[in-house]
């Protein structure tokens, strides 16, 4: 009980406190509320935000969990499923993205299981490559136009899905990677911080090498980033982890510092240009934030080949995404439905799952 | 076990947005309920905005259609007397709380002896970043 009034779980009880009366309060207002002609009742709107703030806790606590930002999920679940425009998907998107990794930045930091230098010096590289990708897709559009970017998409796809065939085979090696030696400039840079590891019960200490390296990745991570106009978490925590032989727990939760603080920068033109609109966006906000928290607080405490586990699952997703979106681009295929999607998402998630509990032993989960 | 301390600097920068955050999610919770729920109290009316967001219609057609055209991204500065001002000014400290917890951490790095001055100038070149981007001057 004593636990309860400390934070995280205070605020976090007050939160979801806050959240469920005010609900209760909205769907007790529209009981006989009257609706101005041409316009949205009060009791759908009410049911609307509800839902996006129930789906946006649970987009939030796996994101955090992967080291992703949520807006992976988010994106194709909203063009998907919803009639609302592209841009305001996007711009709500960010803010989705954004909120889970700054949330989680708290505990993270707190735990020691992030840290702030390697994750500052990686947004110095995500940043400036992220403003060079934006520039990028501006002159490829003008002189590539539909047919390269299309080849840029399935090409990308294919990484990751190899990437994802690497994760599946690494094992132990990409959850704790051995790192026998260190050049200069990382050892001048001393960025390894140990920490108290709780699934293990011991203090973790690792090392970091390539950094030079890491950040040149990180560049392309950013311009990749920048150029396709979707998030990169999926890709951070694999430039930490295989370049820069970050352990995979450490990696993930600096993705999701990495995600915060980078979509800082990004999410400005999107506010300003008004793809953000505040009643909108809101209840997605409050979502993240305290699924964020619930997220942070399962990485902390979870084993390495979990996180492994989950993130497979959405290297495996985005890999399909970028492949269908590529070849739909170049015209080999129609649109691909939002249900296949959806589909695909189910299947992985049910691969994941027996992994985790370890009913599919040829994933590796539960050693 | 005795477990490893953690740099100041990172508990600065963890504290100060996740608190920020909080502050950010309470300010939108509020916002957006009170302004769903006194619809006239509002920059934009949420039964023609919602009836708008979900037809479809492009951002600007929104702001046009509803508000009259879209005063700006720092709107909320000049229209805190409606909900959907403040809960803009909730949107806009979330999006603003890393470069306040980098000042933070650059001033912790700088305080904390040994001095890390590089250290400070990086979170001080990602925080610039960030106040940049916000004032409209750089962007990806």
């Amino acid at each position: 009980m004593k636990r309860l009034l400390k934070s995280p779980w205070l605020e976090l009880i007050v939160m979801c406190g806050v959240v469920i009366l005010s609900y209760i309060a909205l769907t007790l207002i529209s009981i006989g509320a009257e609706t101005p002609p041409g316009g949205m009742s009060l009791n759908n709107i009410s049911l609307l935000t509800f839902g996006f703030f129930l789906l946006s806790f649970a987009i939030a606590t796996i994101a955090v969990l992967a080291g992703i930002g949520g807006g992976v999920l988010f994106t194709p679940l909203m063009l998907a499923f919803t009639p609302v425009n592209s841009l305001i998907v996007r711009g709500t998107g960010l803010i989705v993205a954004m909120f889970s990794g700054l949330i989680s930045t708290g505990p993270f930091m707190k735990s020691g299981l992030g840290n702030l230098k390697l994750s500052t010096y990686s947004c110095i590289g995500y940043g400036t490559g992220a403003f060079i990708g934006a520039q990028g897709a501006i002159l490829v559009s003008d002189r590539l136009g539909v047919t390269g970017e299309g080849f840029v998409r399935i090409t990308l796809g294919i990484i990751v899905f190899l990437l994802a065939l690497y994760f599946l085979r690494g094992g132990v090696k990409i959850d704790w990677p051995q790192v026998n030696r260190v050049d200069r400039f990382t050892k001048w840079l001393n960025l390894p911080q140990p920490y108290y590891e709780n699934s293990l019960g011991k203090v973790a200490e690792y090392r970091i090498t390539r950094a030079g390296l890491g950040l040149l990745a990180m560049v392309g991570v950013g311009m990749i980033s920048g150029f396709f106009g979707l998030g990169a978490g999926w890709a951070i925590v694999p430039t930490m982890n295989l370049i820069m032989g970050v352990p995979l727990k450490v990696a993930a939760a600096c993705s999701g510092i990495l995600i915060g603080m980078g979509d800082c920068i990004s999410v400005w033109p999107y506010l300003l240009a008004g793809a953000v609109i505040p009643l909108f966006a809101a209840p997605w906000l409050v979502g993240q934030v305290l699924g964020g928290i619930i997220g942070a607080e399962i990485l902390i405490r979870v084993r390495a080949d979990s996180i492994r586990l989950i993130l497979i699952g959405i290297l495996l997703f985005s890999s399909f995404g970028l492949i269908a979106k590529g070849l739909t681009t170049l015209g080999y295929i129609a649109d691909v439905p939002g249900a296949v999607y959806i589909v695909v998402l189910l299947v992985i998630m049910v691969g994941v799952t027996l992994g985790l509990t370890g009913k599919f032993p040829a994933l590796g989960g539960r050693r | 076990m005795e477990k490893p301390k953690v740099p100041l600097p990172q508990i600065v920068y963890g504290q100060i947005i996740y608190w920020l955050c909080i502050i950010a999610a309470f300010i939108c919770t509020l916002g957006s309920v009170l302004g769903i729920a006194f619809a006239d109290k509002n920059f934009m009316n949420p039964h023609y905005l919602f009836f708008n967001i979900w037809g479809g219609n492009n951002p600007e057609a929104v702001w046009q259609q509803i508000g009259g055209g879209f005063p700006g991204g720092h709107f909320w500065l000049h229209n805190l007397n409606t909900w959907d001002g403040v809960t803009q000014l909730g949107l806009v400290i979330g999006c603003a709380c890393a470069s306040l917890a980098l000042l933070g951490a650059a001033t912790a790095f700088l305080w904390k002896k040994p001095r890390s001055y590089g250290w400070a100038l990086v979170t001080l070149f990602v925080a610039l970043m960030i106040v940049l981007s916000a004032l409209g001057i750089y962007h990806v």
